[in-house]
């Protein structure tokens, strides 16, 4: 297993009541395996996809990264774990609207190197160049369409070469074209880098291009299914 | 640090139109104003403090040794000591001028114009000449409408008798000082031979020093006073002569640096209120700079140094505006003072590095200091939550 959640619960404090978004859920995940999570809304996908990305750590359980617990690393670590191995996709882009496309490919890359050496220079334009972007690595996010926004975020997360990719909600903001070019991206990717893909979606049509689809439920998994 | 200066500089200068981001030019118009205005106020201080010290070290002496009576001898002695540049004699009498039916108190100073003292006043004559008769103010000539080569009757308190004497006016000359201007009366002392002799003028020794020692007169004050005694009353510096209007212009200075620096920190608030609206503006971009791997203590840099580059960027274009607007005050001097109240008719300036050093310096340390606070706040955000919702 690449990523492995054991039995983790996630509860949240509000001010009138406590929320349990994930109640004891275990989860592994294959080197180079495509697995999509479904549910409805407030099912816990995000959380657990949160958790399992080390974006914030379980209230119980143990979260585990090549059998390493993720879940009590020093939050220094965890930063370098997510920078170097992890690559995270929304479904808002979260683009930097004060840097262009280019800048914002490289963003981890210069996250991890003071310098930019020329291999990764050369891998940021491959990616433009996959992702379709080659003509528009100088334009800033506000001149950009939504489906261009979130290949440049899957460009980004791919900079540094990931070996797992977290997407939530790819498509949720999309037209159909848009979502139909990320699908296939995503499918390449999985394929050709043999990069893990996590992803979270309500796009059922997205979901069947994973190879196991987990149904979760009230923060609990109700269902697997493999393709 | 690299990325992190970048994206702060990218933060402060790019916004959507590529311009600086109007909160952005706010903070650092603030920030320059502020540190413009201390330049200003400040140099002007300082010019005026300046200009003062140089008027009154023009026609008052550094030390001046009060003697018990005329004592030529200990003129040769005091020159001899080292750092003394020139020994001068002169006397002082409290006089009055009678004008018809008017008296008006004067001090009546009698000194030897040879080729040290007389270029001393030369330049400050408007008309006549020091060795004609007695050079009055211009303050005076002005009240009783006095011309050269007019007479005027002097009264002096011989004893306790009213003696009465006639001069006649050499010159009329103005220090640019009201005091010197207003109650001082100059003659040569063989000119007020028979005055002098008829009344008992308190005598002076006026001892000029070098340049060095202008403010270390104590070495030489001390070896004055060992030569004779008996025969000096007191030796007094230039600045316990002027101690009370010195210090109050240092404390006017305190104080203006003080009020005027207000103004830098209603600056580094504008700084702080930017920074604190760009951190819950930039709450999206602070979660995904974190899920991305860069770590809450370099993300807070991204935001502190936007307040260090507002700062830096204020206080250099504060300092360029002032310096600018102090050096053509200097040159073209168009704010005019009226003279007869401020003893100069217009804005003196005098730039000193060190007081810029202090401005810049006291501005930068107080605008990073503001910027500090929202920067620390940006290590609260969870990127979890910052990246849940839209």
């Amino acid at each position: 297993m690449i990523i492995e959640a054991k039995s983790v619960s996630k509860v949240y404090l509000d001010v009138h009541a406590v929320v349990k978004a994930l109640e004891k859920v275990s989860i592994g995940v294959r080197e180079a395996e495509y697995v999509a999570i479904v549910g409805p809304s407030g099912a816990g996908k995000s959380t657990l996809l949160h958790i399992l990305g080390g974006l914030e750590r379980p209230t119980e359980g143990k979260v585990f990264f090549r059998r390493e617990d993720i879940s009590r690393m020093k939050a220094s670590s965890i930063y370098r774990l997510r920078n170097e191995h992890l690559g995270f996709v929304f479904q808002f882009y979260y683009l930097i609207s004060e840097l262009n496309v280019w800048e914002n490919i490289l963003l981890p890359a210069s996250i991890k190197l003071h310098y930019l050496p020329q291999k990764t220079r050369d891998y940021a334009e491959e990616l433009a160049e996959m992702l379709g972007l080659k003509e528009r690595i100088h334009a800033f996010p506000h001149q950009l369409s939504g489906g261009e926004k979130q290949r440049v975020a899957l460009a980004r997360a791919l900079i540094n070469r990931p070996q797992i990719l977290f997407c939530d909600e790819p498509t949720g903001n999309l037209d159909a074209e848009a979502a139909a070019i990320i699908k296939q991206v995503l499918r390449d990717i999985n394929c050709k880098n043999s990069t893990t893909i996590v992803l979270v979606t309500h796009n059922l049509d997205l979901a069947r291009e994973a190879e196991r689809i987990i149904y979760l439920n009230n923060g609990r998994i109700e269902n697997e299914s493999s393709a | 640090m690299k990325l992190e200066a970048w994206l702060a500089f990218r933060y402060v200068f790019r916004n959507r139109s590529r311009h600086i981001s109007f909160i952005s030019l706010v903070s650092l118009a603030a920030v320059s104003l502020g540190v413009a205005a201390l330049v200003i106020v400040i140099a002007v201080m300082s010019g005026f403090d300046e200009d003062l010290k140089s008027k009154l070290l023009s026609l008052n002496f550094p030390l001046v040794v009060t003697l018990e009576k005329e004592n030529r001898s200990l003129v040769k002695d005091i020159s001899k000591i080292e750092g003394v540049k020139n020994v001068v004699l002169f006397s002082q009498n409290q006089v009055a001028i009678r004008r018809g039916k008017s008296v008006y108190p004067v001090m009546l100073e009698a000194v030897s114009f040879d080729s040290y003292s007389l270029p001393r006043w030369q330049k400050y004559l408007k008309e006549g000449s020091f060795q004609k008769g007695l050079a009055v103010g211009e303050g005076i000539a002005q009240r009783f409408f006095l011309g050269e080569g007019e007479e005027i009757q002097i009264l002096s308190l011989s004893g306790k008798k009213l003696k009465s004497y006639t001069f006649r006016i050499g010159g009329i000359f103005s220090v640019g000082m009201y005091d010197f201007d207003n109650t001082l009366i100059v003659g040569n002392f063989s000119y007020l031979e028979k005055f002098l002799s008829e009344n008992r003028p308190r005598y002076y020794l006026g001892v000029e020093v070098t340049r060095s020692r202008l403010y270390n007169l104590e070495e030489i004050k001390r070896k004055i006073a060992s030569l004779d005694l008996a025969g000096i009353i007191a030796i007094t510096t230039w600045q316990e002569q002027n101690q009370a209007l010195f210090s109050a212009l240092k404390l006017e200075k305190i104080t203006m640096f003080i009020i005027l620096s207000l103004i830098v920190l209603v600056g580094s608030f504008n700084i702080f209120s930017t920074l604190t609206v760009k951190v819950v503006e930039k709450t999206k971009d602070i979660g995904i700079m974190k899920s991305l791997g860069l770590s809450p203590l370099r993300v807070s840099a991204v935001f502190t140094l936007q307040g260090i580059i507002i700062a830096f960027l204020g206080v250099f274009m504060g300092v360029v505006l002032g310096v600018g607007v102090c050096f053509l005050l200097k040159e073209y001097h168009f704010i005019h003072l009226p003279s007869q109240i401020y003893y100069i008719d217009y804005l003196p300036v005098l730039i000193n590095p060190r007081d810029i050093l202090t401005i810049s310096l006291a501005s930068i340390g107080l605008c990073i200091f503001s910027s500090l606070i929202p920067s620390l706040w940006t290590r609260k955000i969870s990127e979890s939550e910052a990246l849940r919702y839209e």
